[in-house]
């Protein structure tokens, strides 16, 4: 009876290794996704879970899909791009960087812009939240600005402007394209305003031009 | 620095009386919306902005252009400028027509300098139709905000068409106060489909109290509807006393929106303009409209405006992706109260169980499920 018990509990860890580490189920799957398409979601998300990704954003995809009606492949699909997009994000911005970050990085890299561009702007940034000026460059895309010239307007806002400037920007060319402005023409219209708005504001705080020095017209 | 700011506005006065003739009397009127990088002489670059409306009228022997524009620097200076011309054709005898002209404008930038010019001119031309040959003088007032020059000018010039092109060669010595230069330039424009290129390249090999050395200017535009065209133009100019401008380069792109085109009618040009905008995702006119707004404890309301429904939706990373119906709180309104932390959010909205779309308000952008998804910030 012993041995009998003794190689059932022999079986069951063999059983129990073999089958590897057991895959963490999102409940708000449940319901929503197909049993094949929930699967490979959790396998996604426990991947992400183990490279320290948000797993949010993920879920959020998988659920946009089903709600959409969308396919198992596409959903699956989706996640996948947006877990790699999730991962450059973060490698882009480095250590530290908070779950939104990371989420509003990964948008911007699917809009077009490069990692590089992501780790300058942490990098003009310090200690600030890159989350709206990260954002506002994908919603720029999406307005129709080319994505390197998004790229470079919010880059060149990134020292001086807090996130309210960020989304003023913005919603200013947002209003300029309504209106019938091209993207660009609105954005680099709205770039020179607000940057002369900061760039005032900081000459205010560091006054000292020299009176013989060439001005701008 | 006073007026000086030839070509950013790409309409010249002076082309408007070059070309070919019209066979009946026709109007042209036109917005060109710029914006560019501007290095005068003396000064540092700076971006600038410009709206320049133009109106210009046609017949066989009669012509006249008008233009304004309304110039805004980077340092938030302004330079208003207008400007006229008109041309009368004698009839022709033989091959010999006589040409009256005459031009004037007024500038001024910031509240530094007023410059205002005229100039009469009489002209001498034997022509074909496709080419011809002119001799001319004009004499004229330049004033600036300190003194009063009398101005002259002599000219000579050939010019010649092709099937989509016209080319003309100058010569023109001006004089104006203590100034005196001699211009030759040529010009060149070409035409084909909804491309037009125009360049102007020229050299100042002599003056007297002014610059030496070449210049020129080009031009590319290209029509991306009847009356929205597109052009980008790039160029360095000399000096021109006669007309108080200082030399310097540029570069600009912009917008010519064409309000009136032969005389035939007006466009609705503000609601062609906005069809005719190339977002990417353009959405419907009649999309609802979405607003967020601040409500106690860190909540959001999020309102969603002129939709005229029995029952609005919204479904969002907020929501997990669940359809949530809003709260009529008028007659076209609905709201429901979100919880939003900073960050960026994804959302549709769907009108009495209609398709998922996208509110006014929110960025447009390709899901990737075959549909569009709306993009907000939240702070």
């Amino acid at each position: 009876m012993r041995l009998h018990l003794l190689c059932a509990g022999m079986l069951f860890v063999a059983v129990t290794l073999a089958a590897g580490p057991a895959t963490a189920q999102e409940p708000r799957l449940a319901g929503r996704l197909s049993p094949g398409a929930r699967a490979t979601v959790d396998a996604v998300l426990d991947s992400a879970r183990r490279d320290g990704l948000p797993l949010e954003p993920l879920v959020d995809r998988a659920l946009e899909g089903a709600t959409k009606g969308a396919g198992d492949d596409r959903i699956v699909a989706a996640v996948r791009r947006l877990a790699a997009d999730l991962t450059a994000a973060r490698d882009a911005f480095g250590p530290g960087v908070a779950d939104a970050e990371i989420a509003a990085g990964a948008s911007a890299l699917r809009a077009g812009a490069r990692g590089e561009d992501l780790t300058r702007l942490r990098t003009l940034r310090p200690g600030q939240s890159v989350t709206v000026a990260a954002a506002v460059l994908t919603d720029l895309v999406a307005l129709g600005v080319p994505p390197d010239t998004a790229t470079a307007a919010v880059l060149s806002l990134a020292e001086l402007a807090d996130d309210a400037t960020y989304l003023a920007f913005r919603r200013n060319v947002e209003r300029d394209v309504a209106l019938g402005a091209t993207p660009v023409a609105a954005l680099t219209y709205r770039l020179f305003t607000e940057g002369r708005a900061l760039q005032s504001s900081d000459e205010a705080a560091t006054p000292g031009a020299g009176p013989n020095r060439p001005r701008k017209p | 620095m006073s007026g000086g700011r030839r070509g950013f506005c790409t309409a010249a006065i002076g082309a408007a009386l070059a070309g070919t003739t019209p066979i009946s009397a026709q109007v042209t009127a036109t917005t060109d919306l710029g914006f560019g990088a501007v290095r005068y002489q003396g000064f540092l670059g700076s971006a600038a902005v410009s709206v320049s409306p133009g109106i210009r009228f046609d017949s066989p022997t009669l012509s006249a252009a008008a233009q304004g524009s309304y110039l805004v620097y980077e340092s938030g200076n302004t330079l208003i400028q207008g400007a006229g011309a008109a041309a009368w054709l004698t009839p022709s005898v033989r091959l010999v027509r006589g040409e009256l002209s005459g031009f004037g404008g007024l500038s001024r930038y910031a509240s530094e300098a007023v410059v205002g010019y005229g100039l009469a001119r009489a002209r001498l031309h034997a022509m074909t139709r496709t080419r011809g040959l002119w001799v001319g003088a004009g004499f004229g007032q330049a004033y600036t905000s300190a003194v009063t020059a009398r101005s002259t000018e002599l000219g000579l010039g050939a010019w010649a068409t092709f099937p989509g092109m016209a080319v003309t060669l100058g010569a023109t010595r001006s004089s104006a106060a203590d100034s005196a230069y001699l211009d030759v330039a040529a010009s060149f424009r070409w035409f084909r489909g909804p491309v037009e290129i125009s360049a102007l390249l020229g050299v100042r090999p002599h003056s007297s109290g002014n610059d030496e050395g070449g210049f020129g200017e080009i031009l590319a535009r290209l029509a991306l509807t009847r009356s929205v065209a597109a052009q980008v133009a790039f160029g360095e100019f000399l000096a021109d006393p006669l007309r108080g401008a200082v030399a310097g380069r540029y570069v600009s792109a912009g917008l010519r929106i064409t309000l009136l085109d032969g005389g035939s009618s007006v466009r609705a040009a503000d609601e062609r303009l906005r069809s005719e905008v190339r977002l990417p995702f353009a959405l419907p006119p009649d999309a609802p409209e979405l607003l967020l707004g601040k409500a106690p404890i860190g909540a959001r309301t999020l309102t969603i405006r002129r939709v005229s429904a029995e029952r609005v939706e919204v479904a969002g990373d907020f929501t997990d992706w669940e359809p949530v119906a809003l709260r009529r709180t008028g007659r076209a309104s609905w709201e429901l109260p979100v919880m939003l932390a900073p960050g960026v959010y994804r959302l549709n909205v769907r009108i009495d169980g209609g398709p998922w779309q996208v509110p006014r308000g929110a960025t447009p952008q390709q899901d990737e499920f075959g549909g569009l998804v709306g993009l907000i910030v939240v702070r």
